[in-house]
């Protein structure tokens, strides 16, 4: 193209000098040929450009992809979750192994006097110096505080072992014993149940204040 | 070269070849501007593409949203039904290659569960396309895959999973084998749950699973003791209208609904089958005459004598062998005295308030299997008529229609719209008045004296005060002349706690066969472990002093045994 237009410019007389002729050629080829290169250098850059949103493209596509398989990874997983969980498969559990009741109405305290007052034995009256707490057997973490605690097996019948005994009955200073877990004592036979089957019943069925209106 | 020839020439040609100049020259121009303008538009446009075109569309397969039919949870978000992608494996036995013996054999071990015999039959099958099963695992699909048989087509199709099984089966409903809803929320609300729009929102039920499993197991306990046919069961918030379970047994497996629609396991007994629900009734009757004018006086007696109407002789079934107060009526269930009250107030009162009470129409709920009510026909609702039905006979109607009508009557009167869809909170259900505050107000202390002293003893869980009532009614022959005198339905209809009712259960029992037939002895026992069970889930805590306020009945039954002191609670 540079050429065809010196040869056109080369033969042509526009009553300009001839010096000044060569030097409209050589800036016109100069024009040319930047032009060129910035059409080059354009579409270089466009083109890498495209690429570069094409891999772009292609990344999040998998990325969409590899979601939407993980989601029903999760999905699926959930449902086995709760298929293991199922309802009936629970009341099946109790009925052959937990063997828990619901709380009888006489189990729910309404103020820290009956609370202190629940399953007392008769040798405790003497002892003013300490009051009793009914807790739950569940919570682990207050016996980690356990020095705090006056070890005291209440009990008359020798017990044998934690899980065995409905209701835990520890003695404690007075300060210590703003516990007021409501539904104590859950009669439950320690043999067969294993500990994460006891959990994950637990976790299930929740606890009254997890319940609706 | 002539002058006139030179002349000519040099006139032509300086214009001419500067005009050929100037034109190539133009047109030069034009093609190098062209060329820059396609350029640029190219790259403006692949600048647009880069930035502006945003978020890569998708297609097909590889975004496809995983719900393909919404799920359905209850109301703390359990799952109740939810989908799966499964595929369908079919045969064209035409284009099968190879040894189709080899295959059946190769097929046998990747779908064990399925018998050689009918994998054999799809194979040799004369037509062009078959299905060999439904419902397979990708796993599985991926083996079938593997075999590469040109004559083996996989289908996807989206596969409906009930994580609890055969949990409120009738309620939550199932799909057929094309993926529709078949019975239940599945049916009612086909479009709810495949709708583009909605299908990614699961629907949320007034359904609690933990009521429910406890609902339906004691059911089943007893249904099992006794050998009984059927069951049915409902628990319902008086005051929304939610339906917090319902049951009906024997349930089938939702996974697999299996064959016909028309199986006994396949029948909602709770929405569907209309049941004559016998003395329940008798509360009714009593509202509706305190209500309409034509009780002035809790302490007026009604003697016991069996009355004659017609070729019926109404009689008591717990005869006391005197003249019984308003509330000893309902406490010893006595048919006289309900006929006479029912006598008194006549048909036009009677009928007003069981339309009022919707049980004259087909049962409320969203549900599709909704029974229609028998009630005695418009040109034979005689005398006769108005007093059986004032005691629960001659008026069939569905145990949810009952459980309706019990939750008006105990929360002050008004009629809620009964729904299974959880109402969000605060939301305002729209009821009607049925029974003046005061009647329902009495009703209530006289259902919790009924369980205390009367036919219901054995429904009173303790702490929850439970009230309500027994029903005992024999079946219908199945010939449908008269009654089968061995074979009742036995019902407990009751709320808890008495004293500011919140919810209503219902327990039926469909003909027990072994030990007692009486509703007290068969469904006042479920009653109660069900009110134990689901006090707690509920929030309702017990409590040993609260009761029901029972003054306006002072003086006018007697107590069964000297009673606890008892401190009336006036609620409202």
């Amino acid at each position: 193209m540079a050429r065809l237009m010196r040869a056109s410019d080369g033969g042509a007389d526009y009553g300009w000098g001839n010096a000044s002729s060569r030097d409209a050629g050589r800036r016109t080829w100069a024009a040319t040929a930047w032009l060129l290169a910035g059409t080059l250098v354009v579409a270089v850059t466009s083109y890498s450009l495209s690429l570069k949103v094409a891999n772009e493209r292609r990344e999040a596509e998998r990325m969409a992809r590899v979601n939407v398989s993980l989601a029903s990874d999760l999905k699926a997983m959930d449902a086995e979750l709760r298929v293991r969980m199922r309802m009936p498969q629970l009341q099946r559990w109790n009925d052959t192994v937990l063997g828990m009741v619901p709380i009888s109405a006489t189990q729910y305290l309404s103020n820290s006097v009956q609370l202190a007052d629940y399953g007392k034995p008769p040798e405790m009256a003497q002892q003013p110096s300490v009051q009793l707490a009914v807790r739950d057997m569940a919570p682990a973490a207050p016996r980690a505080v356990a020095p705090l605690l006056v070890k005291a097996e209440l009990s008359p019948a020798p017990v044998p072992e934690r899980a065995a005994v409905a209701v835990q009955r520890v003695s404690m200073p007075v300060a210590a014993a703003p516990v007021q877990a409501a539904p104590a004592g859950i009669a439950r036979p320690v043999a067969a149940a294993p500990d994460d089957l006891m959990k994950q019943v637990e976790m299930t069925f929740g606890s009254a204040d997890g319940a609706n209106h | 070269m002539s002058p006139a020839a030179l002349a000519r020439s040099q006139i032509r040609l300086p214009g001419h070849r500067q005009m050929a100049l100037g034109l190539a020259r133009q047109r030069l121009a034009i093609g190098i501007l062209l060329f820059l303008a396609i350029t640029g538009l190219v790259g403006l446009r692949l600048v647009e593409l880069s930035l502006f075109d945003g978020a890569p569309r998708h297609t097909g397969v590889a975004a496809a949203s995983p719900h393909l039919r919404a799920d359905i949870v209850d109301r703390n978000g359990v799952t109740l039904a939810s989908s799966f992608e499964a595929y369908a494996l079919a045969a064209r036995p035409r284009d099968i290659v190879g040894n189709k013996e080899a295959l059946v054999a190769r097929l046998s071990e990747i779908l064990p569960e399925r018998d050689p015999a009918q994998i054999r039959a799809a194979l040799y099958h004369d037509g062009k396309f078959r299905y060999v099963t439904r419902r397979i695992l990708p796993e599985q699909a991926e083996a079938i895959r593997r075999l590469g048989d040109p004559g083996l087509t996989l289908e996807r199709e989206a596969e409906r999973l009930y994580p609890h099984v055969g949990l409120g089966a009738h309620l939550v409903g199932y799909t057929g084998i094309d993926g529709r809803g078949e019975g239940g929320i599945e049916r009612a609300f086909e479009e709810r749950l495949t709708a583009p729009a909605t299908r990614d929102q699961p629907l949320v039920l007034a359904m609690d699973v933990r009521v429910q499993q406890a609902l339906e197991s004691e059911l089943q306990a007893q249904m099992d003791l006794q050998q009984a046919s059927g069951a049915a069961g409902v628990v319902l918030d008086v005051h929304t209208g939610e339906v917090i379970a319902m049951a009906s047994l024997p349930a089938f497996n939702s996974n697999r609904p299996g064959g016909l629609t028309g199986m006994p396991s396949h029948m909602n007994r709770a929405t569907l089958g209309v049941y004559e629900l016998g003395s329940t009734f008798k509360a009714f009757t009593i509202a509706m005459a305190m209500d309409s004018g034509n009780l002035p006086s809790l302490a007026e007696r009604f003697p016991t004598t069996p009355i004659a109407v017609g070729r019926f002789r109404i009689s008591d079934s717990h005869p006391k062998g005197y003249p019984l107060s308003v509330p000893e009526v309902l406490i010893y269930s006595s048919n006289v005295g309900t006929a006479r009250m029912a006598e008194r107030m006549g048909r036009p009162t009677q009928e007003a308030f069981l339309r009022k009470l919707g049980l004259m129409d087909r049962a409320p709920g969203e549900i599709l299997e909704a029974g229609r009510p028998l009630a005695p026909p418009a040109n034979n609702w005689g005398l006769s008529s108005v007093m059986t039905v004032g005691f629960g006979h001659g008026i069939a109607v569905t145990p949810l229609h009952l459980a309706s009508a019990y939750a008006t009557l105990v929360n002050g009167g008004i009629r809620h719209p009964v729904t299974f869809l959880k109402r969000p909170e605060g939301a305002e259900t729209g009821g009607t008045r049925v029974f003046a505050e005061r009647t329902s107000h009495l009703l209530n202390g006289m259902l919790r004296l009924a369980v205390i002293d009367g036919t219901g003893r054995q429904a009173d869980a303790e702490g929850y005060r439970v009230g309500g009532k027994t029903g005992t009614a024999e079946k219908v022959l199945s010939n449908g002349r008269g009654y089968d005198k061995r074979r009742n339905i036995t019902t407990f209809a009751g709320a808890f706690p008495m004293d500011d009712p919140r919810y209503v259960v219902i327990a039926m029992v469909d003909d027990p066969t072994v030990g007692s037939r009486m509703a007290g002895s068969v469904a006042g026992p479920v009653f109660k472990r069900v009110v134990n069970r689901i006090a707690p889930v509920l929030n309702v805590a017990p409590d040993m002093t609260a009761e029901p306020d029972v003054s306006a009945m002072e003086g006018l039954y007697t107590p069964r045994n000297k009673p606890k002191p008892v401190t009336p609670v006036v609620t409202r």
